[in-house]
């Protein structure tokens, strides 16, 4: 469940962060088509302006009505001379082509005037848009930066994620779902059909040695293993029974007995073991341990089927 | 493919399935309380959460002769139903294949009349009877004990 939530946070924050990402890349480059049209722009303006200045040179000094139809011809293409204040320069000079007065210098130092300053402001304009575009395009690169780095991140805390809380664990899965129980209780019952057998065995040896007129194990042994031995089988058999029928309460109830009565037939037959049955089981003492071990594992799973059921 | 779990008891000598259906515990070692002038199928009777049920004995239900007087107690529980059904011994829960389970033949046991089989079992080399626990309660001696105590 926590898994699944974080999973769920990660993954909406990754995308998020991804599409912003890919949204401020797609800027960026409108930002450089932009930068680049509008730096042509000025360019242009720039060329045009020098073309100007030369042609009104070379009309002062030679009055060569071409070089007047040259300067208008470039004042058309120009975004500067399409502004209504400028065109009474272009007329002064057509009045001077008419009636040429070489001497009148004023004409031509206005307008020398003007293009010099217009692309002295074409030239800062130019200078500007240099700065601006440099810092609009450091402040998206670093924006896309730390994206980056968000996103490395989220893909990190993904993989980690899954390392720490793999989904397909066996305790995981075995506890997935009601039929996963059963399938836990399938390997509590095979357990317990190997110790039901062996407490079997150990009643029979006691049985035997009692016909062979030894004096090992009295009746109440007896008595003591096989309502033992029944007990165990009946907890498990209402633990099945819990179940199959997804009662809670049952289950609770019968793990708790069962666990008593594992301890309480452990102590009877190492008991059992010390005071009767010695010589027969000398070779056997790691059928008492391993056994111990498996009451321990047994112990545990019970152990984590309660937890989960009573969490559940 | 259905598959249906079943509680296989003994009653003397004779193994019988009973559906998980309605069975909430398995009870042993409880000491039952015999009442008087009530139908010789009903051994005594039983507490179970502050509510008072019967118990019905099979073996003695099916005529079957017993010496062991112990028993293993089945609660069989319901919205309106509380008995205990007291047999000889509960030997495991088995999951049933659909395939697994044919009609009773007739005069199948000469033990359990075929009234109260519904159907049998074939299980590797067993056969075992299904009893039908309604038509058990449904009898005339027994189904005025068998409602919820108020």
């Amino acid at each position: 469940m926590i898994k699944k939530l974080l999973l769920i946070i990660i993954n909406f924050f990754l995308i998020l962060v991804i599409m912003e990402n890919y949204k401020e890349y797609q800027r960026l480059n409108f930002l450089d088509e932009e930068y680049l049209k509008e730096k042509d722009k000025i360019n242009k303006e720039i060329f045009l302006l020098k073309e100007i200045a030369i042609n009104l040179e070379k009309f002062r000094l030679f009055f060569e009505p071409i070089y007047l139809e040259e300067i208008k011809k470039l004042a058309r293409k120009s975004e500067i001379f399409k502004n209504g204040t400028y065109p009474m320069l272009i007329n002064n000079l057509d009045y001077l082509a008419v009636k040429p007065k070489k001497n009148d210098l004023t004409v031509f130092s206005n307008f020398r005037m003007f293009l010099t300053e217009k692309e002295k402001e074409q030239k800062n304009k130019l200078n500007n848009l240099e700065i601006n575009y440099k810092k609009l395009k450091d402040k998206r690169k670093e924006k896309i930066y730390w994206q980056n780095i968000i996103i490395t991140c989220g893909l990190i805390a993904f993989f980690l994620v899954n390392i720490f809380f793999p989904f397909k664990n066996k305790k995981e899965k075995i506890f997935n779902n009601y039929l996963s129980l059963l399938e836990l209780l399938k390997i509590v019952k095979e357990k317990n059909d190997k110790y039901l057998e062996k407490i079997t065995n150990w009643e029979n040896k006691i049985k035997e040695f009692k016909k062979s007129g030894e004096n090992l194990g009295t009746s109440q042994d007896l008595k003591d293993i096989d309502n033992y031995r029944k007990n165990f089988a009946y907890c498990l058999l209402n633990l099945q029974l819990g179940l199959l029928q997804k009662d809670h309460l049952l289950i609770n109830k019968y793990f708790t007995k069962f666990q008593q009565m594992k301890e309480k037939i452990l102590n009877f037959l190492i008991q059992n073991k010390s005071q009767y049955l010695n010589n027969y089981f000398k070779e056997s003492e790691e059928m008492i341990n391993g056994f111990k071990e498996d009451l321990i594992n047994l112990k545990k799973i019970i152990g984590e089927i309660k937890n989960y059921e009573i969490k559940k | 493919m259905g598959k249906s779990n079943f509680l296989i008891c003994e009653i003397g000598e004779v193994e019988l399935a009973l559906s998980i259906y309605g069975i909430k515990e398995i009870l042993w070692d409880v000491k039952v309380y015999p009442l008087p002038q009530v139908s010789e199928y009903i051994i005594g009777i039983l507490a179970d959460d502050k509510k008072l049920a019967v118990v019905i004995d099979l073996v003695k239900f099916f005529g079957i002769s017993e010496e062991n007087k112990e028993k293993i107690l089945l609660k069989f529980k319901t919205e309106e139903i509380l008995v205990f059904l007291a047999v000889k011994d509960v030997k495991e829960i088995i999951e049933v294949k659909e395939e697994e389970i044919y009609p009773c033949p007739p005069m199948f046991s000469s033990l359990i009349p075929n009234y109260y089989i519904s159907s049998l079992i074939k299980k590797e080399e067993r056969f075992i009877p299904i009893i039908d626990i309604a038509k058990i309660l449904a009898h005339e001696e027994i189904k005025p004990y068998t409602m919820i105590s108020k």
